[in-house]
């Protein structure tokens, strides 16, 4: 299953218990009912927390340093979900605020957050 | 239960070392904690290994010191690896199960991620091209648990306002209740904490840029 549909992220929501979570899985880990479908986040969000990262990363095709970051995405209701990924390589370390809006960039390894507002 | 004492400590000093092997290290301070305690190593019963990289280097360390025969158990569980072989030996002694039980705590962080040293690489290959193409556990090739504390220190500090000196005043609050402990008499627990570092009781909030 794809990370990401049209831009958004490829959640998962259970149509027994209403439990919301990422990335697709064919089962709900809350319930283990197997009645679940598609369910679209984002692309926008809000970036709860990041930090900088010296470490060559194991996976990816980028160089340290680098941010990564934990974003919050609106899902129905009061609901939403935390998502962890990293910060669009190459965004200037200064231009990352926290509680700032986010946008969902497909990758084929990471979620990727692109700085879109404060 | 039973109550449960820690009647010997040994410490190997913390450092990078690369040219040691596991047992190296292990070895000294095993040899240590039964020194200070004053007992045959074979009154040992049992021992738990807690840690990640290392694996069976338990079986290296207790054949270096020739304590072979008793039950060996590898404890693995991240950075509280160590911890929790403290409690599963607690536990044995607690229930009555054994007498006197060894708890080592050894690991050798690599010059890469803790990934590296905690996950990844010590499951098997296939499991690693599974990881890979189960594309969310990625995430495991660029944070680990000091990525995660940190992620969550950013936020305290954006939504309270928590300053780089108040979390670092945290040490120095374990520092005074260390201090403590020294004004009751309790050392041996203080040197097992904090190896090679006399002048500990000297630490104030330093330089934060």
């Amino acid at each position: 299953m794809s990370l990401f549909i049209e831009g958004k992220l490829n959640a998962v929501k259970c149509n027994d218990c209403g439990h919301i979570r990422f990335p697709f899985m064919d089962y709900c880990n809350k319930c283990q009912s197997t009645k679940v479908d598609s369910y679209l986040l984002g692309p926008k969000g809000k970036l709860m927390s990041y930090t900088i990262s010296y470490i060559r990363p194991m996976l990816g095709n980028f160089k340290p340093p680098y941010a990564y970051g934990v974003s919050r995405f609106l899902a129905e209701g009061d609901k939403s979900i935390d998502i962890m990924g990293i910060i669009q390589p190459g965004t200037p370390f200064e231009d990352i605020k926290i509680d700032g809006t986010i946008e969902i960039v497909e990758d084929k390894v990471f979620v990727v957050f692109k700085m879109v507002g404060d | 239960m039973r109550k449960v004492a820690v009647v010997g400590a040994g410490v190997f000093p913390f450092g990078r070392h690369d040219d040691l092997l596991y047992m190296n290290m292990g070895r000294p301070a095993v040899l240590e904690a039964i020194q200070d305690v004053g007992i045959d190593k074979k009154q040992i019963e049992a021992c738990y290994c807690g840690t990640t990289g290392g694996v069976g280097v338990a079986h290296d360390i207790l054949n270096e010191i020739d304590l072979l025969g008793i039950p060996v158990t590898r404890v693995e569980n991240a950075c509280v690896s160590g911890s929790n072989a403290i409690r599963q030996a607690w536990m044995d002694i607690a229930l009555g199960v054994n007498d006197i039980v060894l708890a080592i705590g050894i690991e050798k962080m690599k010059d890469n991620s803790m990934a590296t040293v905690a996950g990844a690489t010590g499951r098997t290959q296939l499991e690693m091209k599974a990881l890979r193409n189960f594309k969310i556990f990625s995430s495991l090739g660029i944070m680990g648990p000091p990525g995660y504390f940190a992620l969550a220190a950013q936020r305290h500090m954006a939504e309270f306002g928590t300053t780089n000196e108040q979390l670092a005043k945290v040490v120095v609050v374990v520092n005074v209740i260390e201090s403590l402990f020294h004004s009751f008499g309790v050392t041996d627990l203080i040197e097992l904490a904090i190896p090679d570092t006399p002048n500990r009781k000297d630490v104030t909030v330093a330089v934060f840029t």
